[in-house]
């Protein structure tokens, strides 16, 4: 039995459907990316597993138990959802904020426990946020925000992590070092990923099964190195590319063939 | 700030605002007339009906509207995201208006105005959060939902207005500018049916933290956002209403108090909604008494005091705080 099981699910906005008979499952602490091209439905699948859009038709199964049954807190403490985070946030500290993903696991009134504010602390510590409790969420990068949306997800203590583009706006470092920590929590704590990502070589290197998407529906899916290939690229992106293998981790590795930089600038200065 | 001396000193504000209330008003007396007067409920004379008929019962109106206003203020802003947003955003005063001009107009007076008053509040949030329903309760429907519907209300004032007597519409002016100087008979019965609801809000302290990050947002961290919604916008309108129907709308204190008292507890419900509760009591409280004193024997409109103060304690508030404590 696999942790998520999607079947045939098709969804959209006002009757209008965006993603259609959608299917796939997503296997237990494994790592899940779904790519694909601006517009192809990615963020509305997302919603859709998320319990903000209802599905048209389809249904999705969470331990072959049927989604929209679970009631809402339970969900909240079985998924973590991330979603992309564009408004300004109101004025809470990083501490205040990250300590309402701890809200599917109290009563009303019930105040802040010691084991809640461990687990505040153990995930601000993670995503190298420790000093920043009393800062205010509204005065942070785009970057330190994101961490701080992920380290709210993080104490709600998932088992199915949802994540849209949770690297957009980090640098290298965090990008690397935010993934390295998704991987970890998915191979040693036994969480299990999906992943909306745009960088098809963090996708490659990070998941183990990719779902491409192109125009609501699923291309194609299977493991980085089966379908991260020039042809499915080159149909799903219209973009000219060259794959190869990564000489260490035998992943495979995208490079992209712009058109300038290809004759006179090449020879450089 | 440490929440808790935040919430001793607007404590101490209320308590002094009211005590203030209480021995300085419309009318001089010496303080141990006063003292005497409130050690001895059954005393009569001008000490007793003063302190036991005027000033008590208008400073508790003046605390209860006040921390009313301020605390569906807190709500209004937490709920349409919007620091612009104010007990009278979804147009419960123009509601309100439009039946207090009306009685006026009837000539009706006390407790009957108070309710025609109020009905037309409950009318304009009935069509308010009904057309929003449809909609799902997005925040930008009840925005515009509540314009419209204030818009749609003033006109039929103005229509009113224009065809009214100089005097009716003289005292529907005074009265639209807000006063508690003339709470009906029976208020105080409307004002204890306001006050479970309103007492209750401390209580949404968290719902109110998850909405402020959106529907959605809150929606993934297991809040059943649309009941909440629901229930917190139907409760605040209310509270408004019977605010509205016993004083007039009284600028500014919803707007005011909750970013004010923002910028000392910081965004989380469990001390804002508190906080401001005691600082829009104390505030009112203390406006009213001003307004009593200013042109003695003359009142002013509360409303002209808490405009003043709170619109230049706004643009100090403003030009000082750093643009990320304002929202």
């Amino acid at each position: 039995m696999d942790l998520l099981s999607v079947q045939h699910i098709t969804a959209g906005y006002e009757r209008k459907s965006v993603i259609r008979d959608i299917t796939f499952t997503v296997p237990f602490r494994s790592v899940m990316g779904i790519i694909g091209p601006n517009g192809a439905g990615k963020t509305t699948l997302f919603r859709t597993i998320g319990r903000v859009l209802q599905p048209m038709d389809g249904k999705i199964l969470y331990r072959g138990r049927d989604l929209a049954g679970i009631p809402r807190r339970e969900f909240a403490r079985k998924v973590a959802v991330i979603p992309q985070f564009h408004s300004a946030p109101p004025p809470f500290t990083v501490e205040e904020f990250v300590s309402l993903g701890r809200y599917p696991h109290r009563g009303r009134l019930s105040p802040l426990t010691r084991e809640d504010r461990e687990i505040i602390a153990e995930n601000l510590n993670l995503l190298s946020l420790e000093g920043f409790s009393d800062r205010k969420v509204s005065a942070l990068s785009g970057g330190e925000l994101q961490r701080v949306v992920l380290a709210q997800g993080l104490v709600q203590k998932p088992e199915l992590l949802l994540m849209d583009e949770p690297t957009a706006h980090l640098d290298i470092t965090h990008k690397i070092r935010v993934l390295d920590l998704v991987y970890s929590l998915s191979k040693q704590a036994g969480l299990t990923v999906l992943i909306i990502l745009h960088d098809l070589n963090l996708a490659g290197a990070y998941c183990d099964r990719v779902l491409i998407m192109k125009g609501g529906e699923v291309h194609s899916s299977g493991t980085p190195g089966s379908v991260l290939t020039r042809e499915t690229i080159e149909e799903v992106y219209h973009t000219p590319v060259r794959v190869g293998k990564d000489p260490v981790t035998a992943k495979p590795h995208i490079y992209f063939l712009p058109q300038a930089g290809t004759t006179a600038d090449a020879t450089g200065e | 700030m440490n929440r808790r001396l935040v919430f001793l000193i607007l404590l101490v504000f209320l308590l002094a605002s009211a005590a203030l209330g209480l021995f300085t008003g419309g009318m001089q007396l010496p303080p141990g007339e006063i003292i005497r007067a409130l050690f001895h409920s059954g005393s009569d004379g001008i000490a007793g009906t003063l302190v036991w008929e005027l000033r008590i019962p208008r400073i508790f109106t003046a605390g209860v509207v006040g921390s009313a206003l301020a605390a569906c203020g807190v709500v209004f802003q937490a709920i349409l995201r919007n620091p612009l947003a104010e007990p009278y955003t979804l147009g419960v005063s123009g509601g309100g208006s439009l039946g207090a001009v009306i009685a006026i107009l009837l000539g009706i007076s006390g407790l009957p105005m108070a309710l025609i008053c109020f009905a037309g509040c409950c009318l304009s949030i009935g069509v308010v959060l009904g057309a929003a329903s449809l909609k799902g309760f997005s925040n930008s429907m009840l925005i515009l939902a509540g314009i419209i519907m204030s818009f749609l209300f003033s006109s039929v004032v103005m229509f009113i207005f224009a065809v009214a007597s100089s005097r009716e519409v003289h005292s529907s002016i005074l009265w639209l500018m807000g006063s508690l100087s003339a709470p009906p008979a029976g208020s105080v019965k409307m004002l204890l049916m306001a006050l479970p609801v309103m007492l209750s809000l401390p209580f949404f302290a968290r719902d109110l933290n998850l909405l402020s990050l959106g529907d959605e947002h809150s929606y993934y961290l297991g809040l059943d956002a649309k009941r909440a919604k629901t229930y917190l916008l139907l409760g605040a309108s209310l509270i408004t209403g019977v605010c509205v129907a016993l004083s007039g709308i009284i600028a500014f204190v919803g707007l005011v108090i909750p970013h004010a008292v923002r910028g000392m507890t910081g965004a989380d419900h469990h001390s804002l909604i508190p906080c401001s509760m005691l600082a829009g009591g104390g505030f009112l409280i203390l406006s009213d008494t001003l307004s009593q004193i200013i042109i003695r024997p003359l009142e002013l409109p509360v409303g002209v005091i808490t405009g003043m103060v709170g619109g230049l304690f706004f643009v100090i508030y403003l030009l000082k705080a750093r643009p990320a404590e304002v929202s």
